[in-house]
């Protein structure tokens, strides 16, 4: 499984549902899994984003479809960043991984 | 301890030394530790950043003062995104129709009736079951003090309150508060869940508890103060949650502010031992050695400023805090220096 991060801000409609329905965000994390991927770790932040996600998906594709599911509704922007973990990354970077080779 | 979500921007430097030297991607992790960060995870990104760190650090200073260091070293970019804990933020987005309290009859002869028949329930059985042994130190401490005053503690675990209770003397016992989280004791109806300890109730009544909102402002004091004005004494941690670091969090200005309207006296308590016998984020319970430390309390003079006040508070407990990590528990008391002027009381003596 890949990792990505997801990171969401509510529009005007999705700070009306969460404040109605804060049980909301559980809701989506099931609907998430049922599409195929799985919510490892979900931060409410603040700045420029309303959510961090920590998000395993099998592949992109699963991943787009993901994001254009979410952000169909109306209630989330989305920026969806594929991630590596640093460890990997420094040993593909050093040639250590057929990634780096 | 509050966590952060730091999104980085690799300046075109950094992404040659990083090319020339793969190793230097793991620097943002340094950088962090260095200002005593917790690295909680750490990936490498396509597209808009290069790099996503989630970390734990004591406070914000600490964390933009690490966000700005990558900034002058590597980094082209940084976003630093305080992070929240996704249940409690749910009971935030909430608090203002979901909680209730506080409940000025907890103060009636009636509720306190009740409480004093339940204080072994709520209170002693489990500092007896659980703290072997339980030293309290200093209540001589109490002493010289007439009228209400607020004891302030070291806040590392859910057994800080009944350590304090029950390190207390009787006369402060009778008649003393606990400052409690709203948005966790007192969410109406519990929250929906069905324990006890978790209606407000029953927080209220038994525990002798009363809400305060964080991030309330200064009227989340408006209850404290009738307490103050009705004699009662007050319990308040000022670090405002539980730390889980080994350095003491800042203090909220709350009590001084309490302590310099009211004109009472502050009661710094050192506890011992109790973040090993029940740490945060776990419900098991660790038996083992816990104490209550009484240290002198602080008489603020007329005039004195708020953070100046905050500022004493706060020396009061750390100085015992760094005592605590250089030489251990037997550290904590208030005279420790002074020649055998300890000894370890067992809990079951200090019967409620």
């Amino acid at each position: 499984m890949a990792t990505y991060i997801m990171l969401s801000t509510l529009t005007d409609e999705g700070r009306k549902t969460l404040k109605e329905r804060p049980e909301r965000l559980q809701e989506v994390n099931k609907e998430v899994e049922s599409m195929g991927a799985r919510v490892t770790s979900q931060y409410a932040v603040m700045g420029g984003y309303d959510f961090v996600n920590i998000i395993e998906a099998p592949t992109n594709e699963v991943m787009a479809r993901l994001a254009v599911e979410l952000g169909s509704r109306g209630t989330i922007q989305i920026t969806t960043l594929p991630a590596i973990g640093v460890n990997e990354f420094v040993e593909m970077l050093a040639g250590k991984s057929p990634g780096g080779a | 301890m509050p966590a952060y979500v730091l999104l980085t921007r690799l300046s075109t430097a950094g992404m040659r030394s990083v090319v020339a030297e793969p190793d230097k991607l793991r620097d943002v992790k340094r950088t962090l530790e260095e200002y005593e960060a917790s690295v909680l995870a750490d990936y490498h990104l396509l597209g808009k950043y290069n790099h996503c760190t989630i970390f734990e650090v004591s406070d914000n200073f600490r964390a933009q003062r690490a966000a700005l260091q990558l900034e002058l070293t590597s980094a082209e970019d940084t976003m630093l995104l305080p992070a929240i804990d996704l249940p409690l933020f749910q009971r935030m987005v909430s608090q203002e129709i979901r909680t209730e309290g506080p409940h000025e009859w907890q103060v009636s002869w009636w509720a306190r009736s009740i409480r004093f028949c339940f204080r072994w329930y709520h209170f002693s059985r489990h500092i007896w079951k659980h703290c072997k042994p339980f030293t309290v130190t200093g209540r001589e401490n109490f002493q010289g003090l007439k009228g209400p005053c607020i004891v302030v503690g070291n806040h590392t675990s859910h057994f800080d309150a009944l350590a304090i209770y029950h390190g207390l003397p009787q006369r402060i016992k009778s008649n003393i508060y606990f400052g409690a989280a709203a948005d966790r004791w007192f969410l109406k109806d519990g929250g929906g869940r069905k324990e006890l300890a978790l209606q407000p109730w029953y927080n209220s009544l038994i525990g002798a508890s009363f809400p305060i909102r964080r991030g309330g402002g200064s009227a989340t004091l408006d209850y404290s103060k009738w307490l103050l004005s009705q004699g009662a004494s007050l319990v308040i941690f000022p670090e405002g949650t539980r730390s889980t670091s080994r350095k003491m969090s800042r203090f909220k200005h709350g009590v001084s502010l309490l302590a310099l309207e009211m004109g009472v006296p502050v009661v710094p308590v050192y506890l011992t031992g109790l973040a090993r016998l029940r740490p945060k984020g776990t419900n098991q319970i660790f038996p083992g050695p816990a104490g209550a430390h009484i240290q002198p309390p602080i008489v603020f003079e007329p005039g004195t400023a708020v953070p100046d006040a905050t500022k004493r508070i706060y020396d009061a407990l750390n100085d015992v805090h760094q005592r605590v990590v250089e030489h251990g528990d037997v550290a904590a008391p208030w005279d420790w220096e002074a020649p055998i002027r300890r000894e370890a009381e067992p809990a079951q003596r200090d019967a409620a």
